[in-house]
């Protein structure tokens, strides 16, 4: 009954009905998809520039890791480690002409670093680090400013620091000194650009004696389905109470709060696209229901179960919602999603792709099924409910 | 086989009581064919309504051989029209969307089995004289045509008794003539039991029994 009512039925309420349907399912997955898409930018650029997995600091009284060589030997030797590397934090301001940058300086051991860190894959001008530079700085492209005004944070930038600029380092420590610029890096993350790193062997021109084979942070990258917890455990252990660590969920700072906003934002939209869906398939069903009253009573009084009735128009919409959910899937995996690839939404922390989850796809299918299901089941069982007589007899 | 008794059935419309039937007392024994006879709002159509299970009775007693059915639940009730009865209305009642073939095999697939009655429905339409016509669409038969599918229809869970209620009140004479040889036909070939309303005086040719409502009572009865 619900397949000839539809084939032989108006094709204009089916097409329409259909269309909102597929709006409806593109509005429960695009949405969702792009901000599901920027929390895993934010999540990748922070390990991949900040943080990494991982990241241990000294607590207590003594402000850095001692004896940090032996300390990441250690590390680098534990299961389900894949890299580790040392940085040394220092304050600075950095000028050049008039300008002035203040920034925390990164001293890293180069070849290290990178295998941790993707920020060497990320010049736009210059090159990258070596071990041994001296009197070399690489810089973000947010410190350098590189005369790229469309920058978030150009007017704070020294604006037209370029590869191979001279500029001038003032650390808190009192030393002063000029450095060329080797490169400049965008990581496309403002939190990541607004750094400015020199190499270790730089770095020990700049400090005593005593300072070297130290650090103020070690940063760990793990393999795939490392046991963090087991990896935290034990380089814990080799230092009670003078550590602390921090995974890259902690080091997302303000970002959190962000990315549970979208969380909500996700919720929201999605519950209002599903009543959106159960106002349409009701609004449907009743209009057909109330032109057809008679009908059905009609059906019923020749011994059509309601139960039957109530099944066809259930039917229907489960029949509408597959024919929107289908064109829409097809619609965005095959338009939607090729066309956000070739034309990204641009965010300060980097070009957004949609993330395309096929459990969130499929579960979202289900809900909107759930909902066309409910919203026919009842204005069809109250219908049935009306007796035969008046369905049939009254006007 | 069907035993009617006391039947009364008052309508109350706001604080106005209008009484359909009044004590309405009757038998139809199987293969019957009656006639129920009277002027407008004698209680007609209202009794054949209790009798096929439509509406419910404000009192008295429906027996369907020995079975008590008139206080029976709205399953058990759609149960008995869809295997016990059959129901031909006035206005022929069938689906603008389904062809004849589909009118008639509908209420079959309530009991399942679509391929035989699929078969029993072409066949019933065979035996109405429609057996050209079964892959037609109501709008595209006449209205004897249409009152004869309804007719196939009501017979296709094979029933034990068959209501008519006015059926030839939207035809023209030969087709009247047609219905009525039709369900005449049906009675004499297969023994069904037939009640059957009418306002024409003609109609009573096709009846062995005739009862007269005035003003929802039972006013005579002959043989």
């Amino acid at each position: 009954m619900a397949l000839k009512s539809l084939r032989r039925g108006d094709v204009r309420v089916l097409l329409l009905t259909v269309s909102m349907l597929i709006l409806v399912y593109l509005n429960l997955v695009f949405t969702p998809s792009l901000l599901s898409g920027a929390v895993q930018r934010i999540n990748d650029k922070t390990r991949n520039t900040i943080s990494s997995d991982l990241v241990f600091q000294p607590s207590g009284d003594i402000p850095i890791i001692f004896p940090v060589e032996e300390f990441m030997a250690y590390i680098e030797a534990l299961d389900g480690v894949e890299a580790a590397c040392a940085r040394n934090n220092i304050g600075a301001e950095i000028r050049y002409g008039s300008e002035r940058f203040a920034t925390g300086i990164y001293a890293i051991d180069p070849v290290k670093d990178s295998e941790v860190f993707g920020i060497s894959k990320t010049v736009i001008e210059g090159e990258y680090l070596e071990q041994g530079d001296i009197g070399q700085i690489f810089l973000g492209v947010q410190v350098a400013g590189a005369d790229r005004e469309n920058l978030e944070l150009y007017p704070g930038s020294l604006k037209s620091v370029h590869a191979g600029s001279t500029v001038t380092v003032d650390y808190i420590n009192g030393v002063e000194k000029e450095y060329t610029v080797k490169g400049i890096f965008f990581t496309e993350f403002v939190q990541g650009d607004i750094r400015a790193y020199v190499s270790q062997d730089d770095y020990r021109t700049t400090v005593p004696r005593q300072l070297q084979n130290s650090a103020t942070a070690v940063y760990v990258k793990l393999n795939k389905g490392a046991d963090r917890a087991q990896v935290i455990d034990k380089v814990m252990s080799v230092a009670p109470g003078q550590l602390k660590y921090q995974t890259w969920e902690d080091a997302l700072g303000v970002l959190k709060s962000m990315t549970r906003s979208f969380d909500q934002i996700i919720a929201i939209l999605r519950t209002t696209a599903l009543i959106v869906a159960a106002i349409t398939i009701f609004i449907v069903t009743y209009v057909d229901l109330v032109n057809k009253r008679r009908q059905i009573g009609i059906e019923r009084a020749i011994g059509i179960t309601s139960t039957s009735i109530v099944l066809s128009y259930i039917i229907r919409a489960v029949i509408y919602a597959a024919f929107g959910i289908l064109a829409a899937a097809l619609i965005f995996r095959y338009v939607v999603v090729p066309i956000e690839g070739e034309h990204p939404f641009h965010f300060p922390f980097g070009n957004v792709m949609l993330a395309v989850d096929v459990p969130e796809l499929v579960s979202s299918a289900a809900i909107l099924c759930a909902v066309a299901v409910v919203s026919a089941f009842i204005p069809a069982w109250q219908t049935v409910r009306t007796k035969i007589i008046d369905a049939i007899w009254s006007s | 086989m069907i035993s009617v008794s006391n039947l009364t059935r008052i309508y109350r419309i706001g604080t106005v009581e209008v009484r359909a039937l009044i004590d309405v007392s009757l038998t139809l024994e199987a293969g019957d064919i009656t006639c129920v006879m009277g002027k407008s709002g004698s209680g007609k159509s209202t009794l054949l309504r209790q009798l096929g299970l439509i509406d419910r009775p404000t009192s008295g007693q429906i027996l369907f051989d020995g079975k008590d059915v008139t206080r029976l639940s709205d399953g058990a009730r759609a149960r008995m029209r869809l295997t016990y009865l059959g129901y031909i209305f006035q206005e022929f009642a069938l689906l603008g969307e389904l062809t004849a073939h589909e009118n008639v095999y509908l209420p079959g697939m309530m009991l399942g089995s679509r391929p035989d009655h699929r078969k029993r429905a072409a066949d019933l339409l065979g035996m109405v004289g429609l057996g050209e016509r079964i892959h037609h669409k109501p709008k595209e038969l006449s209205g004897g045509e249409q009152q004869r599918v309804a007719i196939a229809r009501a017979l296709i869970n094979s029933p034990r008794a068959l209501f008519a209620d006015e059926p030839c009140a939207n035809l023209d004479s030969i087709s009247s003539e047609v219905v009525m040889e039709t369900l005449l036909k049906l009675n004499k070939d297969l023994g069904i039991t037939i009640l059957f309303v009418s306002h024409d005086p003609d109609d009573k040719k096709y009846a062995k029994r005739l009862i007269f409502l005035k003003d929802g009572k039972q006013v005579a009865e002959y043989l």
